[in-house]
């Protein structure tokens, strides 16, 4: 019994590192809809910059920062640069999901180039595991799961109250109705991804702390965990995210108590696959409204 | 030759095969599968378990089965197994996916194999992988075991494949999965099942790829899971996009650029600091940006996919019957025997007889429909009185509610609807509809928006599936059947859009529109394509004549996607009258036509009658239903409310209030 509570305080630090992830993943795809493989060199690119800053300052909260910045500078140059100029030309969605993988491919090999594929470390001091109650958790673990509360509720606050998140809904419900009503819906998705980065940065900064090395591939390696989380809250809803989240996370803590722990991966993939075929919409989805004439199969 | 280069042509070759495995998911069937190094990989494997011999591998993982199977055993089985694990990935992944959702199933599907793989030591031996597999030849090469002898067993396979492929995709299967590819949803509408032809074109890039992940296996003498990461599939990708996609030489080049060269012009690049990755790391970067470049320059690639060209000559020939003829011959479907390829056309008077005139019938649906006459006259009569009865009991609550007129001049009922219900969400966009249309008949459907004319359409074509009632169509209960099932039985529709195949020519929009009678499958189009060729030569005269007919005929070699709107509406026309329906459902075939070309779209509606086929049309122009139909079912709230002529609708008061009511009534 209290290995399987064990099993849970892990799995609230990994639900909350994967919320991190997947949140910023569900906003986009909700606001600009690109399915964006190169989602985790985002995550990457956070965790080598605080790496930087942290070998030259050992200041955690530096580092976090960096981590921030530099997430949001390549999500942001990735839109700008790359897919807007191609959405503009309104292709298939699919070729915006092929630029995005020529995107993963460019940055994870840019890392490779100035950092080798050699795995680093950050420097931390050493933190030992505190017992909270049933749980078993370091002080790092603690501010994982704080921030992620905090960056939670800090989305919600800015989709619900502030103009700049009511535009995102509108843009998300319809770009060219947004568009109509004075909406430049191009800055808002400019903006979203900026925000998707920035928050992707923080979580790769962390996802680094937890995974313990850094290797240009920790991103991409994390992508598709991420995409399961997405999936399971419904791709394009912030809020399922942070559900699905959570249910991905404990699932594979707490499945690593029973089989072997490399296979807790295919936990996710197998809920990933599961969720796909039974609900391709998410587990919260609500049934479909309005029959647009001529539907597709 | 030196032992190098044919290193590097035995690479190429291979992966050459393999690119050809993707050319037949994507840029076929343009199935984005992210996971065709699994199956290159399943290949290598089977291949490997079959041909090593036994403790190949030190202890103390000694190779348990050795087999010892001879090379093309191994091969063989490579695919076979490579094949049948595609049919079950696919079978899951191409049932109701979005395209990018499938990607990242057949990701996740390849990222679980190799888990699993790399995890299981017994058979694959983990993540060592298996080593020492059997080169054939290789000990009789001059060059060695890198040696040539195996190079040339590589460019057979590759040759091999390339034939079947390239005759594959110039049969009529080839089309079809093009057509998938195009616009699924209007293969569905002309009776393709999509789904399995997804799912043949995922299996047959399954067998090619297994194909070469045997030749990998047998020329790298050993594999493990970090041979086949994702990776691997995205620079596949990255030479079919060079080299063009959905063609065949496009691909190979593609490959020979990317693979290997692209990889031996990186090798020069000196390592930077002690980097030993930033060779690869610059190649990769490298490969990154021509992918960008070329979807943003040159999206189709260096060669782009062929067109298929139809070789008839335009001029010449005896001036054939019309699209009246045309349509009266297809329409009836006769079974065309014989394998002179003589125009259908031929062999029926010029100038069938118009519908209203007494008369000897025009065909075996004519007759069959005066045979049927006694018996539905009944039916109908049932069905009104039942329509009566319901509109009486619910006459209380909605007085808008009408009985169809128990007096009409009873045809038999070609298709059938009652209480049909489909509700979306909390709201009901068909409520209890029943509504009957004649057989030979012209029917109109009107309604204000939102009335639930276009889920009708939707509903009996079987794009949508009711939640209540039923669907009889000449007989057979067709509610909830599959679209393609229906379309197949001779119900047919137009979109409100038209919904051509934009990248195949307006020849292979009409031959695509033909009925198929099982000229689409791999067998057919691999073992006798002369004989398919013969018998699509009938179709293709039919099709020149339907096209002369609507004045498209000069355009037959463009693409479709590159006609103006109103051309497509006209190509969307050829392709009903190609495909034969027994009865069409016309969604708004007005909307967006010049007045012009309006009056061209009433007389190909017409004949498209007098041919003798069913048409029910929802159309927002009354002066031009008017002039048109038989009859106006009017729907209104999910509901048919009223059936009849224009002027005894428009003396319908609840139907004037309901629709009619909205505009001025001395326009309508």
């Amino acid at each position: 019994m209290s290995n399987f509570l064990l099993g849970i305080g892990f799995g609230l630090v990994t639900a909350s590192i994967l919320a991190l992830a997947t949140v910023p993943l569900s906003l986009q795809m909700s606001v600009a809809r690109i399915p964006n493989f190169a989602h985790g060199e985002i995550l990457t690119a956070g965790a080598y910059a605080a790496y930087v800053v942290n070998e030259h300052v050992s200041n955690i909260y530096l580092a976090a920062l960096a981590a921030v910045l530099a997430g949001g500078a390549v999500a942001f140059l990735m839109n700008a640069l790359l897919l807007q100029p191609f959405a503009r030309r309104r292709p298939k969605l699919l070729i915006l999901f092929i630029l995005t993988i020529a995107a993963s491919l460019i940055i994870q090999n840019i890392i490779l180039l100035f950092f080798t594929g050699n795995s680093l470390a950050y420097k931390l001091p050493a933190s030992a595991p505190h017992h909270m109650g049933p749980f078993l958790l370091t002080g790092m673990n603690l501010f994982t799961i704080a921030a992620a509360v905090v960056v939670m509720l800090a989305v919600h606050l800015l989709l619900k109250y502030t103009k700049f998140g009511k535009a995102q809904r509108a843009v998300a419900d319809s770009r060219e109705l947004a568009q109509v009503t004075g909406i430049n819906s191009e800055r808002i998705i400019r903006l979203t991804w900026l925000l998707d980065g920035l928050i992707a940065g923080f979580a790769g900064f962390l996802l680094g702390i937890s995974s313990g090395t850094l290797t240009p591939t920790l991103g991409q390696g994390y992508l598709l965990v991420i995409f399961a989380a997405a999936i399971l809250g419904g791709i394009g809803r912030p809020y399922g995210a942070m559900a699905g989240a959570l249910v991905i996370g404990l699932a594979m803590e707490i499945s690593a108590l029973y089989i072997p722990a490399s296979y807790k991966e295919v936990v996710a993939f197998g809920l990933l696959i599961l969720t796909l075929l039974v609900r391709p919409n998410g587990i919260f989805a609500a049934p479909r409204v309005g029959g647009a004439a001529g539907a597709t199969a | 030759m030196s032992q190098y280069l044919i290193g590097l042509a035995t690479t190429g070759v291979i992966l050459s095969i393999i690119t050809l495995a993707l050319n037949v998911r994507w840029g076929w069937a343009g199935e984005f599968d992210i996971a065709l190094f699994a199956f290159v990989a399943i290949g290598a494997y089977i291949y490997s378990v079959l041909t090593l011999a036994p403790n190949t591998l030190p202890p103390p993982s000694g190779y348990i089965l050795g087999l010892r199977a001879p090379f093309l055993v191994g091969v063989i089985a490579a695919i076979v197994v490579s094949g049948a694990a595609s049919a079950i990935v696919g079978a899951v992944a191409l049932r109701k996916l979005r395209d990018d959702y499938f990607g990242i199933t057949t990701l996740a599907f390849a990222l679980i194999l190799a888990l699993v793989i790399g995890q299981y030591t017994p058979l694959f031996d983990g993540y060592e992988g298996l080593f020492g597999m059997p080169q054939p030849l290789s000990s009789m090469s001059p060059f060695g075991p890198d040696g040539g002898y195996f190079l040339g067993i590589c460019i057979i396979a590759l040759l091999i494949t390339y034939l079947v492929l390239q005759r594959l995709l110039k049969s009529p299967f080839g089309r079809a999965v093009r057509s998938v590819r195009e616009d699924d949803t209007a293969s569905l509408a002309f009776g393709r099942n999509v789904y399995l032809l997804k799912l043949k074109a995922y299996i047959l890039g399954g067998c090619v790829a297994g194909l070469g992940g045997a030749l990998l296996a047998a020329y790298i003498t050993a594999f493990n899971p970090y041979g086949w990461t994702p990776q691997e599939t995205f620079l596949i990708y990255a030479s079919l996009f060079i080299g063009g996609t959905g063609n065949a030489l496009g691909a190979v080049i593609g490959t020979f650029f990317v693979e290997v060269g692209v990889q031996e012009v990186t090798r020069y690049v000196p390592q930077i600091g002690s980097n030993a990755s930033s060779g690869d790391a610059i190649r990769l970067v490298l490969i990154g940006l021509m992918i960008v470049a070329i979807l943003w320059w040159r999206p189709r690639g260096v060669l782009p996919e062929r067109r298929a060209m139809d070789l008839l000559a335009d001029e010449g020939g005896t001036r054939l019957p019309g699209l009246r003829a045309m349509l009266a011959a297809a329409g009836h479907r006769t079974p065309r025997s014989g394998p002179a390829p003589v125009p259908a056309a031929q062999q029926v008077p010029a100038a069938a007889p118009p519908r209203t005139t007494p008369g000897p019938a025009p065909g075996p649906a004519r007759a069959s429909a005066a045979d049927a006459q006694q018996g539905a006259q009944q039916g109908a009569q049932q069905g009104a009185q039942q329509g009566a009865q319901q509109g009486a009991q619910q006459g209380a609550q909605l007085s808008v509610r009408t009985p169809v007129p128990a007096g009409r001049e009873a045809g038999p009922a070609s298709l059938e609807v009652t209480h049909l219900t489909k509700a979306f969400g909390g709201v009901k966009a068909v409520d209890d509809a029943s509504l009957s249309v004649r057989a030979g008949s012209l029917t109109g459907l009107i309604g204000p928006n939102g009335a639930g004319k276009s889920t009708m359409i939707n509903l009996i074509s079987g794009f949508e599936a009711p939640d209540s009632g039923t669907i009889v169509f000449d007989g057979q209960r067709i509610e909830g059947r599959s679209p393609h099932a229906i379309s197949q039985l001779g119900l047919m529709r137009s979109f409100q859009t038209p919904r051509e195949w934009p990248g195949l020519t307006v020849m292979e929009n009409m031959l695509l529109a033909t009925p198929i009678e099982g000229r689409e499958t791999i067998w057919r189009g691999m073992l006798t394509p002369r004989r398919l060729r013969a018998a699509e030569l009938r179709d293709r005269v039919q099709a020149r004549e339907l096209l002369d007919e609507v004045g498209l005929l000069k355009l037959k070699n463009e693409p479709a996607g590159n006609l103006s709107g109103g051309q497509k509406r006209l190509l969307e026309f050829a392709r009903l009258a190609a495909a034969g329906p027994r009865l069409v459902l016309l969604d708004e075939p007005q909307a967006g036509v010049n007045p012009v070309l309006r009056e061209r779209m009433a007389e190909l509606i017409r004949s498209m009658a007098s041919a003798g086929v069913t048409v029910l049309m929802v159309e927002h122009n009354l002066p031009f239903l008017e002039s048109l139909c038989d009859y106006v079912i009017v729907m209104a709230l999910g509901s048919c409310i009223a059936t009849g002529s224009m002027s005894e609708l428009r003396a319908n008061a609840s139907v004037v209030d309901a629709y009619l009511g909205q505009v001025d009534v001395a326009d309508v």
